[in-house]
């Protein structure tokens, strides 16, 4: 019988080992990250609001999971914006807050849990709340 | 040291080609004997029924209709491949009433996204190594949802625009009434 305390070792060995490959995946990231936010803001702009939902979940996704946690909480919000846009001025104006915030970050690399970042998310927070924006499907 | 993975092997079904490159990452770097990556519902029916993988890693990228009939039509379907087979969800969509259906479909195990390794290696633990009963009744067929008692902690908890890892956890674990013995 296998001790416990050595499978527990052995997965955080492997944990530890699925965390540098992902680390050696950021560095190509950051450049797939820069285009896809560019086609997230030219669909946006476009009006082609389901494309640029489904962007955005894949930006929650990657960008979580590959070291832009700010962003990954900002795309989220921006695809509630999204599913709950309304064509009203007042949707418009939290999209495109949203997709500026998400800019200024990826431009200034507020990687991590940059302390810059988290302000200006918790901003965007601030605007889903003054804009009463709900979860959407 | 023990063989965790090494003679399992897993089908990931993604829309997304990058985020499916980035679950293989992770299953690599798990000793994962083999992986198969498909991108559609068809293919991935042929992939489980002929490669007979340990489990299924659903990442489709909407949450929608399509991706729960999947599980359900594993766990019910009469042409299923592997009704038992464990199916772990990634996903992004985390408000609670998705959830909940997806606990209701069958899925075995739930990692909300952005995932981390040290998620997916928890799911995984309890998916292969910690399998609960399969439950088969009128209503629902999967993995038996009593696992534990730990009590959903309430709604004040509840991320108004996602659930977070454990709360999903929470949801999956609740104890439903439904006996494994009918």
């Amino acid at each position: 019988m296998v001790d416990s305390c050595i499978i527990e070792y052995e997965m955080k060995r492997l944990v530890g080992r699925a965390e540098e490959a992902l680390e050696e995946l950021q560095g190509g990231y950051e450049e797939q990250l820069g285009e896809d936010l560019m086609r997230l803001r030219k669909f946006a702009e476009e009006e082609h609001y389901q494309a640029a939902a489904a962007l955005a979940y894949r930006i929650k996704g990657a960008a979580g999971t590959l070291g832009w946690p700010l962003i990954s909480v900002a795309a989220n919000f921006l695809g509630h914006v999204i599913r709950s846009l309304d064509q009203t001025s007042k949707g418009q104006d939290a999209l495109r807050v949203h997709l500026d915030t998400i800019d200024l970050i990826y431009a200034e690399r507020l990687k991590g849990e940059h302390p810059k970042g988290r302000v200006l998310v918790r901003e965007l927070a601030a605007v889903l709340v003054k804009y009463d924006i709900e979860p959407g499907e | 040291m023990p063989p965790l993975f090494q003679s399992y092997s897993a089908v990931i079904l993604d829309e997304d080609a990058f985020m499916a490159k980035l679950l293989e990452a992770i299953l690599i770097s798990f000793d994962f004997e083999k992986i198969i990556i498909t991108h559609t519902a068809e293919q991935a029916l042929q992939d489980i029924k002929h490669a007979k993988p340990d489990c299924l890693l659903l990442d489709w990228l909407s949450m929608d209709k399509k991706e729960l009939s999947f599980a359900r039509f594993i766990r019910c379907g009469q042409e299923s491949p592997d009704r038992s087979l464990p199916i772990i969800l990634c996903t992004g969509h985390t408000d609670i009433r998705k959830i909940v259906a997806a606990r209701d479909n069958g899925v075995t195990e739930i990692v909300a996204k952005p995932m981390s390794p040290h998620q997916v290696m928890a799911k995984l633990d309890s998916a292969l190594f910690k399998k609960r009963e399969f439950v088969e009744t009128e209503n629902y067929v999967g993995p038996d949802r009593r696992r534990r008692s730990i009590p959903y902690s309430g709604e004040e908890r509840r991320g108004k625009f996602g659930l977070h890892q454990d709360q999903i956890d929470a949801i999956v674990d609740e104890r439903t009434g439904e006996r494994a013995d009918g």
